[in-house]
């Protein structure tokens, strides 16, 4: 509570110190005295002890602190997907330097002619392929999904 | 110097009615927080509900919009805490993430947060303010607390919000100048015109009851 002489008409300084009288009184839960400033000024006090604010909910901090772990917790994971996209891009990109520098001369040489009888048996290889591609994809919708 | 004395002396530099208790009390809860301990943020929201609501309450009155903005203040505490120096109170740094919160809501509605200053004389509103008047019929009378009340709705939102924050939360005019960002002088400002201001009207209205 200010106590210094900040106002520079003398009864505006009275003034201020009523109101902080007042307001101290009531704090104290004192009577009522006879003076008129300290009266009006109680009235007031008073009203400004009591004001008529919305209730807090009751379960309010409970809530807040879960939506608080549950957004950490999200954030965290976005986190998590990010740096997984990266090492894949990464991966991704070093096998290509690894191709293009100890293999780029080889691969263009060689020959990709297929032995006569071997087509059934690469064709059954593409379709599995194509199978197995099928389920992870899938897999990974409803994953995603659920996560959503 | 021991960690106690030198609390003290942040203390009092602070200007704060903050015990060193209080601020070891605050290291303790942050770091709690930060590290993680089950519960420990529950514990943050719990003791600081209060303040923070009652910011953001007198500043926006919407029930609705209340909860929200007191939630998203928590979760900005709870997203910056590390950033937290401990350069004053928790209570103060927590008060003025809500301060500001409450206040962008208002500029995002075009809502002023406070009257013009100098569009009252504070010396013209003592002046107003004669001395005599029925003051023990005053004090009987609850209708007055009603008709306060109602004027108190009517002043700005930051003239009622630095009212409730040094009458009913017991906030010191240096930590409210903190948590507002103004000067502790505005504040004494503030509350001196507002005080006068609805002596006035309680003087007014029993004038026009007589």
């Amino acid at each position: 509570m200010s106590k210094g002489r900040d106002f520079s008409s003398e009864r505006e300084q009275c003034e201020w110190d009523a109101q902080e009288n007042a307001l101290r009184a009531e704090r104290a839960g004192s009577g009522v005295t006879g003076d008129a400033n300290a009266a009006h000024y109680r009235l007031i006090a008073r009203a400004l002890r009591t004001p008529q604010l919305d209730a807090i909910p009751r379960d309010f901090a409970a809530q807040t602190a879960a939506r608080a772990l549950r957004e950490e917790r999200l954030a965290n994971e976005s986190l998590e997907v990010w740096l997984g996209r990266g090492l894949v891009a990464l991966l991704v990109l070093a096998g290509a330097v690894a191709i293009r520098v100890y293999a780029g001369e080889s691969l263009l040489n060689l020959s990709f002619s297929v032995p006569e009888g071997a087509t059934g048996g690469i064709q059954a290889v593409v379709g599995w392929s194509f199978a197995v591609a099928a389920c992870v994809g899938i897999s990974s919708v409803f994953a995603f999904a659920g996560k959503r | 110097m021991g960690g106690g004395e030198q609390a003290a002396i942040e203390a009092d530099e602070l200007g704060s009615s903050v015990s060193p208790e209080g601020i070891d009390a605050d290291r303790v809860l942050v770091a709690a927080v930060l590290a993680g301990t089950h519960g420990a943020f529950e514990t943050l929201v719990r003791d600081h509900q209060r303040l923070c609501w009652h910011i953001i309450n007198r500043m926006v009155r919407h029930p609705d919009d209340t909860r929200d903005l007191c939630q998203d203040t928590f979760l900005r505490v709870h997203r910056y805490l590390h950033q937290y120096r401990f350069e004053s109170a928790l209570k103060t740094w927590i008060g003025q993430v809500a301060y500001s919160v409450a206040r962008r809501h208002l500029e995002r509605k075009r809502i002023p947060i406070a009257e013009p200053s100098g569009d009252e004389d504070s010396a013209d509103l003592v002046e107003r303010v004669a001395d005599g008047f029925d003051l023990e019929a005053a004090s009987a009378d609850a209708e007055m607390g009603v008709l306060l009340h109602a004027e108190i709705e009517e002043l700005p939102p930051l003239q009622r919000t630095v009212l409730t924050l040094y009458h009913l939360d017991e906030v010191p005019i240096p930590e409210i100048a903190r948590i507002t960002g103004l000067a502790a002088g505005t504040i004494k400002s503030h509350l001196f015109r507002c005080r006068a201001r609805l002596r006035g009207r309680l003087q007014a209205r029993l004038g026009a009851k007589e």
